[in-house]
């Protein structure tokens, strides 16, 4: 396994804002030997100087070395494993959810889903449509004229349903006793 | 993104069992090891990893590919694991069981049993160090020194630009250190 720390990849640039060696400090020298210790790309005259300074400072050493203890152990925390039968349970899971995979028998069950809606909808809307009619009829009305016969036409009529033939009724009523008796009243 | 990570996305967007399963096979040891380590003792890792697989599987469509398909679920991990963290720092519990796996080092056949047991000592001193370390400095040392992420990586995962990475990682390694006992931050 490679190790990751030696491996990152140093980006171009200038570093961080860094001091010369005139105004090197101990935090600043110890930022730089973070920097450093990761493979961070440090400008050369302000890597020289953070050495130079770590080189005469004591501290700056030690803490050098404390991160190091600290990182070799840190590293070295065993990594988990999922248990078995973790891949099930999460896909599992992911079904109760309403996420992840769509077997196709789901697929299939899907579109029947959304034909059944489709027609449920369409029910509902011609639902919709006749009871609004019912309750709203049309006020539609015939001009003036027909409305004033509008007894001699119903008259006509063999039943309710039956279509208006107003030729056909006033034919028949030429030869209908009463109406001759009538013809004053319809002219 | 590689072409095959392409492949596998567009599987999943397809809603491929298979690919679902690869999918999970492929990082459950990743990212059950992250959130445990994010998440720090006595979080039950399993569950925040099968969580970060639903949120993952949830949120695939709007995945735009801009990172690599690891990456964007290694950050759901690390947000997953973070909310954890804190929801139990509203509601405190005492933690019943190490889920760091402090307890298995495997020891060093060439190192003298003294010594492997000071070694040990010191790695459980650090990580308990680390438990203590506050966020965000804690997330940001563990992706970088357990996890074994570049800067960049790190910057990626947390949102957060590379200067940042450099001063959170810096000031984590002197506050782990003051909490160690050897030095002030």
């Amino acid at each position: 396994m490679t190790d990751p720390h030696t491996t990152q990849p140093v980006p171009e640039g200038p570093g961080p804002d860094g001091p010369g060696a005139a105004g090197m400090d101990e935090a600043r020298c110890l930022f730089v030997l973070s920097l450093l210790m990761d493979g961070r790309a440090v400008e050369p005259e302000v890597e020289a100087a953070a050495r130079a300074f770590a080189a005469s400072h004591a501290a700056c050493a030690a803490a050098l070395a404390d991160w190091e203890a600290a990182r070799e152990a840190l590293a070295a925390t065993p990594a988990r494993r999922a248990s078995p039968g973790f891949t099930t349970r999460v896909l599992s899971a992911a079904a109760e959810a309403g996420v992840g995979p769509r077997r196709a028998g789901a697929a299939a069950g899907d579109t029947l889903r959304f034909a059944r809606r489709l027609a449920l909808a369409a029910g509902l809307a011609l639902a919709v449509t006749i009871g609004w009619d019912l309750l709203h009829p049309s006020t539609l009305r015939a001009d003036s004229a027909v409305q004033r016969h509008r007894h001699a036409v119903d008259h006509f009529r063999s039943n309710p349903y039956a279509a208006d033939d107003i030729d056909a009724g006033l034919r028949g009523r030429l030869h209908d006793e009463e109406f001759g008796a009538r013809g004053g009243e319809t002219r | 993104m590689r072409d095959d990570e392409a492949a596998l996305l567009a599987r999943l967007r397809a809603g491929d069992e298979d690919a679902f399963r690869e999918f999970v096979d492929a990082y459950r040891d990743r990212i059950v090891t992250v959130v445990a380590r994010v998440a720090g003792a006595g979080a039950d890792a399993e569950d925040l990893a099968q969580d970060t697989f639903i949120k993952a599987f949830g949120a695939i469509d709007r995945f735009r590919g801009n990172s690599a398909l690891f990456t964007w679920l290694y950050r759901i991990a690390v947000n997953t694991a973070r909310d954890h963290v804190e929801s139990r720092r509203r509601r405190p519990t005492v933690p019943l069981h190490d889920e760091h796996g402090h307890a298995h080092d495997p020891p060093d056949s060439a190192e003298a049993p003294a010594d492997t047991l000071l070694r040990r000592e010191r790695a459980e001193a650090v990580r308990a160090a680390l438990e203590l370390l506050p966020e965000p400095f804690r997330t940001t040392l563990i992706l970088r020194e357990m996890e074994g992420n570049s800067y960049e990586q790190v910057a990626e995962i947390l949102g957060i630009s590379i200067g940042t990475v450099e001063s959170r990682i810096f000031r984590a390694r002197c506050k782990l250190r003051a909490l160690l006992g050897n030095e002030e931050p």
